[in-house]
C-alpha cells in the first residue's frame, strides 16, 4: 500500500508521454498515410477507372472507399479485372482490409459498371 | 420373512435412496460445483498477486533523466498548441499558413468555416463542393468537438488560467493535377495549425482531380469560445488509451517506442502502369 499510490502516479506519467508523443505526431502521420493510400490507388487503378475516393481518419487507422469503374466486358471478364484490382490493392502495405461491399455493382449504364471498394488501412505514426 | 414385509422394507429402502439422490441433486453436487468455481477464481487471484508482487518488485522508478524527458513532453504538448485570442483569429491564422505554405495553389484553394462557407470562388470547384454538401455538413458535425475529440486523455484537466482548450472543423477544396493534390493532402498538416483530416474526398475533373477536405485542430483561446473543448467525453468517442497494466510503464519511458514523427515527402510517382500519362484515372 505503501509503494502503491506512487507506482500508479509514476505509470500516470509515463502514459502521458506516450500519449503526448502520439498526439504529437498523429496530424502528420494521418495526412501522409492518407495521401500515400490515394497515391498507390491512382498507380494500380488502370486499366479499371476510379471515379472517387473518400478517407475517414481514425485514431489508429482510416478507413477508405472508392468508387471504381468498369467498362465493357462481359460478367467473367469484369470478375476478372476486378479481382486483379482487389488482389493488388490488399498488397498495398499498410493496408489491412479491402473488400467489395457486394456481390454487384452499385451502379450500372451504357456499358460501364460502378463497384465500390471499402477498406481500412494503419497510420503507423 | 413373508412378501410383505419384505416388500415393505424394499420400499422404504428406495425411499430413502429417493431422498438421497434428491439431497445430491439439488444440494451436495451444486454446492461441490460452487467451491470448485471459488477455488478456481481464488487460483487466478492468487495468481494474479503473485504475478503482480513480482511486476512490483521490478518497478523503476523515475530517476532524473527520466523527470526530465516527462516534463519535456508537457513542455512540447504546451508549445504544440497555438494560443489565440478568437476563434476566428484561429481560422485566420490556420488560412494565412496553407496559403503561405503551398503560394503556388493559393489561387486554386478554399478554405471555409463552415459547410456552406465556400463562396463563389472557382465556378466549376464551387458547383462540385454544392453537390457534396450533405456529406461536407455531415463532415463538419463529425468534426465538432462534442461529437467527437481524440484527446481528452492527453490534457490536463485545467488548463492555465484565462486558456480554454478549444477545437474547431475548417474546410479546405482545391482542383488540381493529381500529383499536386498528393502532395497538397500530405503537407496540409504541416504548419502550426496541425490540422488533422477528418474526411477527405476526390473525384476526376478532366485532366485534373477535385478534392475536399474537413480537418479539426485544436488550439488554446482566452475569450469565451462555443469551440470549446468539454473534458468529459460523449458516447462512442474513440480515447487513446494506454493500459495501465501494461509492462510498458513499469520501466522507464523509451522515446525510441515513441519517436517523433517528422515531416516526410511522398516518393517521386511510380512508373504509369497503363492508362494515359497526366490523366487522372
Amino acid at each position: 500500500m505503501v509503494r502503491a499510490r506512487p507506482i500508479e502516479e509514476a505509470k500516470s506519467e509515463r502514459a502521458r508521454f506516450y500519449q503526448i508523443r502520439y498526439f504529437l505526431g498523429y496530424p502528420m502521420a494521418a495526412s501522409h498515410a492518407a495521401a500515400e493510400l490515394v497515391r498507390h490507388v491512382d498507380a494500380l487503378i488502370a486499366p479499371l477507372r476510379l471515379r472517387a475516393v473518400q478517407i475517414d481518419l481514425g485514431l489508429h487507422d482510416l478507413g477508405f472507399e472508392l468508387a471504381v469503374e468498369v467498362s465493357g466486358g462481359g460478367p467473367r471478364d469484369v470478375r476478372r479485372r476486378l479481382a486483379v484490382f482487389l488482389e493488388r490493392l490488399r498488397h498495398v502495405p499498410n493496408i489491412t482490409l479491402a473488400d467489395f461491399s457486394g456481390p454487384g455493382p452499385t451502379t450500372r449504364g451504357g456499358g460501364v459498371r460502378v463497384f465500390t471498394v471499402n477498406g481500412r488501412a494503419e497510420l503507423q505514426p | 420373512m413373508n412378501m410383505g414385509k419384505l416388500s415393505r422394507v424394499l420400499l422404504r429402502v428406495l425411499a430413502a435412496l429417493a431422498v438421497l439422490a434428491a439431497f445430491v441433486a439439488l444440494d451436495w453436487y451444486p454446492t461441490v460445483k460452487d467451491l470448485g468455481l471459488l477455488r478456481r477464481q481464488r487460483g487466478d487471484l492468487e495468481r494474479k498477486i503473485r504475478e503482480y508482487a513480482i511486476m512490483a518488485a521490478r518497478f523503476n522508478f523515475p530517476d532524473e533523466a527520466e523527470t526530465s524527458l516527462l516534463t519535456q513532453a508537457d513542455g512540447e504538448l504546451r508549445r504544440a498548441l497555438p494560443l489565440v485570442e478568437n476563434d476566428d483569429a484561429w481560422m485566420a491564422s490556420a488560412r494565412a499558413e496553407l496559403l503561405k505554405r503551398e503560394k503556388g495553389l493559393a489561387n486554386l484553394i478554399l478554405v471555409f468555416g463552415k459547410a456552406e462557407g465556400f463562396g463563389p470562388g472557382r465556378p466549376g470547384l464551387t458547383a462540385w463542393l454544392r453537390l457534396q454538401g450533405q456529406e461536407i455538413r455531415q463532415s463538419f458535425e463529425a468534426a465538432e468537438p462534442w461529437r467527437r475529440y481524440l484527446w481528452h486523455g492527453v490534457f490536463p484537466m485545467d488548463p492555465a488560467a484565462g486558456e480554454r482548450l478549444a477545437s474547431r472543423p475548417l474546410g479546405i477544396a482545391l482542383e488540381a493535377p493529381l500529383p499536386v493534390l498528393f502532395d497538397f493532402i500530405n503537407r496540409v498538416s504541416w504548419g502550426a495549425a496541425r490540422l488533422e483530416i477528418v474526411r477527405l474526398r476526390l473525384e476526376p475533373a478532366g485532366e485534373s482531380a477535385r478534392a475536399w477536405l474537413v480537418c479539426g485542430g485544436s488550439y488554446l483561446v482566452t475569450e469565451p469560445s462555443p469551440w470549446r473543448v468539454k473534458m468529459e467525453h460523449g458516447e462512442g468517442d474513440e480515447e487513446l488509451l494506454i493500459d495501465r497494466d501494461s509492462p510498458l510503464l513499469l520501466r522507464k519511458v523509451d522515446p525510441l517506442l515513441a519517436p517523433r514523427v517528422e515531416k516526410k515527402e511522398l516518393p517521386a510517382a511510380p512508373p504509369v502502369r497503363g492508362g494515359t500519362a497526366g490523366s487522372p484515372w
